[in-house]
């Protein structure tokens, strides 16, 4: 059993992930990603327990023998100046940039709090609300209440409080004299002396504008995901949502993970419980069975399928693809994704897949020592 | 009977999630039900996929971790058991349970507590009626219904006005309910989709505050808002008998958009109820001796698992509103802190 574990990102999510599976036991192999990366991720070949993460390292071909991927490359906040309806203005400035200038002498907040200025923040002005969003906006409104002192409003089209008290949070808020307002389409009007925000009870006045950067998935994803085998969801998070594997950091692939924002919607707290999830998951994966491949997996006739889709819609784990091979177009199944299960074979019309014994490939004999 | 193992409390699925993660890693377990079944309230949740396409409600989820438990040989289950007392011995636990044969007594290294919750009563939303008209009925009856009856159960050809009232008994501070629930803008927006699909004469309308769309399982609500169902921003202020035989309900309603007073007549009204604590949940925190929090639900430490008694972790529903997945990992998660705990002790 290879007790070594690749984890793809950079930044706090990988981090996390890191540090919960060095807590199991396991040590720890750190990929960058990117164009200046000094490892070039290529392929992803094998089984659970025995990988073979191969790539380019200083123009060489290199492999690395790991027993899982946990990949958590986070996500992007759109920039303020990436959308196009918002005034650039500078009364206008990012949830984030606020947040950083709170301990700041001579910062704009401090001013903020000096002239007893108001604030609103929007945690949804553009695009859908997400939970990372949504929480910035509360902590900030909160810290800028008590600790700047300032007037704060917070606009929103939806208030996503489901999760970690939100909601008691919100009451607290709103008894603490921060005034909540569902916003209206228009954009808010800057203008020398202010900013003037429409919204469902009316209009405010504000002297500055707060607004949460958009969460979007990371644009490199799908090379990614090409890489390691797995897939990309239509909202181009790691994974289509599967609510099978969603909330356990799994993707279609055995022994690859997903931990953080590269596949989930949530904040600091949430990836740290993500990535404790992930790494105790692993510890009973690399430890007890799963470190074989199936003894027995699907197998499709090319000669009798008829390319209806059906298995390609039924596989619980994305395990089947249309593949081309001797000028035949047939579906295929993918043996490091197959858990042999059998529902493709219920449903095909023209009994063209059938489970067949497993012997040992060629690359996993390659990498044996 | 004597077992230096874990003792789980609660047969639901976070109990039962628990435990198999427990016995995964070679840890004996006691489980212990109050019922005659394992299980618990997602065994009535139902299917909601339309047309054969799968909506991710998670709702199968459960069967497979129920079957595993009941093929796993190395859990010991006590059903129709309580526990009596537990009380800190010796680096661990000893405890009383109250099965149908008497009282056992037994040892264990730690306890999960996994005793889930309580429907929300739609009758303490006293305005909407629930109870006293056949049309008014709450989110865990239709849930309960559809999967005893099966999908066809609410199936007609005749025109039918629908109406979802979403957040009933949650998020309500005067009600000392300030807590979403999280899953019922989840099931609301399936059922009503699964209900529009079946009868397309159905038109449906949800009344709700805000749709909890978050995470990224937001796709029922995105194709529901395809589908011609109307949501609403605000809840009905008032709802009137209607119909010559009170089989129709009114709905009347400030719509903040059209920005003036509408009503609806409606022939099925579903008041999507949510999770709240458990009536006992304040006699099983004595039990243990732990603290609840604000709402009643059992609390926790920063990690959600942990608690003030070191040896004592939470799993599901009765530490906060969650759905059937996340009660899964979430009782996985305890049951890793759990052993991470036990291999720091001192032997
Ligand atoms: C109307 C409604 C619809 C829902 N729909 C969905 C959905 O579509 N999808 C989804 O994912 N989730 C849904 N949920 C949520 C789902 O029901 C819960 O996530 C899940 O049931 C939580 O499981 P649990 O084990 O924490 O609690 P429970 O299911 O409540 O299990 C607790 C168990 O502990 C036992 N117990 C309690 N106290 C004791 C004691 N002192 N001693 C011994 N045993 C005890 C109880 O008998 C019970 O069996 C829905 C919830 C509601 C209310
Ligand atoms: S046997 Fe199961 S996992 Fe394998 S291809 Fe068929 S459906 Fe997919
Ligand atoms: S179900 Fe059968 S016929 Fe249809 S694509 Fe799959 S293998 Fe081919
Ligand atoms: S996730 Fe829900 S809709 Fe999908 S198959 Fe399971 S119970 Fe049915
Ligand atoms: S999940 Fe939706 S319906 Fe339920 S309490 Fe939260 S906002 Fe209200």
């Amino acid at each position: 059993m290879n007790e070594l574990v690749a984890v793809i990102g950079t930044g706090y999510d990988a981090d996390c992930a890191a540090q919960a599976l060095r807590s199991h036991g396991f040590r720890v192999e750190r990929i960058v990603q990117g164009p200046s990366a000094p490892f070039q991720l290529s392929t992803l070949e094998g089984y659970v327990g025995s990988f073979a993460l191969r790539g380019f390292c200083d123009g060489s071909l290199t492999a690395l023998s790991v027993g899982a991927v946990v990949v958590a490359t986070g996500n992007e906040r759109v920039p303020l100046t990436a959308l196009k309806k918002l005034p650039q203005h500078a009364r206008i400035v990012s949830t984030k940039q606020l947040a950083s200038q709170l301990t700041k002498p001579a910062s704009i907040t401090e001013r903020a709090s000096r002239q007893r200025q108001h604030i609103a923040l929007t945690i949804d002005l553009m695009t859908p609300a997400s939970r990372e969003a949504t929480r910035e906006v509360i902590d900030l409104a909160g810290q800028l209440r008590d600790k700047c002192k300032c007037e704060v409003s917070v606009l929103y089209r939806e208030l996503q409080v489901d999760t970690d008290w939100l909601e008691k949070r919100v009451r607290d808020l709103r008894a603490a004299g921060v005034a909540f307002h569902r916003l209206q389409a228009a954009m808010p009007e800057p203008d020398a002396e202010g900013i003037t925000i429409r919204h469902a009870d009316g209009q405010l006045r504000a002297d500055l504008l707060g607004v949460a950067q958009p969460v979007r998935p990371r644009r490199d994803h799908p090379a990614l995901a090409e890489a390691l085998g797995i897939r990309v969801g239509e909202d181009g998070y790691l994974q289509p949502f599967n609510v099978h594997l969603y909330h356990f950091g799994g993707t279609a692939r055995k022994g690859v993970y997903l931990v953080g924002r590269c596949h989930l919607d949530t904040d600091d707290s949430g990836v740290r419980q993500d990535a404790e999830l992930v790494a105790s998951q692993l510890a009973v994966l690399l430890t007890v069975n799963g470190t074989q491949p199936e003894a027995v997996l699907a197998w499709v006739d090319r000669a009798k399928c008829i390319r209806c889709l059906t298995c390609i819609r039924t596989c619980p784990h994305s395990a089947v693809e249309l593949a081309d091979a001797e000028g035949v177009t047939a579906a295929h199944v993918l043996e490091a994704a197959c858990f042999g299960c059998g529902m493709c074979i219920a449903n095909c019309p023209v009994q063209a897949i059938s489970m067949r014994g497993q012997a040992v490939p060629a690359w996993l004999q390659e990498a044996a020592p | 009977m004597t077992s230096h193992g874990v003792l789980v409390i609660g047969g639901g699925i976070a109990g039962v999630s628990a435990a198999l993660a427990l016995t995964e890693r070679d840890v004996p377990v006691t489980l212990v039900e109050r019922d005659a079944q394992l299980g618990g309230q997602a065994s009535s949740v139902c299917c909601k996929a339309v047309a054969g396409r799968c909506q991710q409600c998670g709702g199968c989820l459960y069967a497979g971790q129920l079957q595993a438990c009941a093929d796993q040989t190395r859990i010991d289950i006590q059903l129709t058991t309580t526990v009596t007392s537990c009380n800190p011995s010796e680096g661990g636990f000893r405890y009383t349970l109250c099965t149908l044969d008497g009282s056992l007594e037994g040892t264990a290294s730690a306890v999960i507590l996994a005793t889930g919750f309580d429907h929300v009563n739609a009758r303490t939303k006293g305005a909407f009626g629930y109870g006293l008209l056949p049309a008014i009925i709450s989110g865990d009856e239709l849930e309960r219904r559809l999967s005893e009856a099966g999908q066809a159960a609410f199936d007609t050809d005749e025109p039918r006005q629908v109406a979802f009232i979403q957040c009933v008994g949650s998020r309500d501070e005067q009600a000392g309910r300030g807590w979403c629930s999280q899953v019922c803008c989840r099931y609301g927006v399936r059922l009503a989709r699964l209900l529009k699909a079946r009868s397309p004469n159905t038109v449906v309308t949800v009344f709700r505050m805000d749709i909890q769309h978050c995470g990224r399982d937001s796709q029922a609500f995105d194709l529901a808002q395809k589908e011609d169902i109307t949501f609403v921003t605000g809840l009905p202020a008032q709802i009137q008998r209607a119909g010559a035989h009170n089989e129709q309900v009114l709905l009347q309603y400030d719509d903040i958009h059209a920005g003036q007073y509408t009503s609806l007549l409606a022939d099925l009204v579903v008041l999507s109820t949510g999770i709240q604590p458990r009536a006992d949940a304040a006699a099983t925190a004595d039990l243990f001796g732990l603290e609840r929090n604000a709402f009643g639900f059992m609390a926790s430490a920063a990690d959600d698992v942990r608690t003030a008694v070191p040896g004592i972790y939470l799993a599901g529903c009765c530490q906060a509103p969650r759905s059937i997945a996340d009660s899964i990992a979430h009782a996985r998660r305890a049951a890793a802190a759990c052993l991470q705990d036990l291999q720091e002790q001192p032997a």
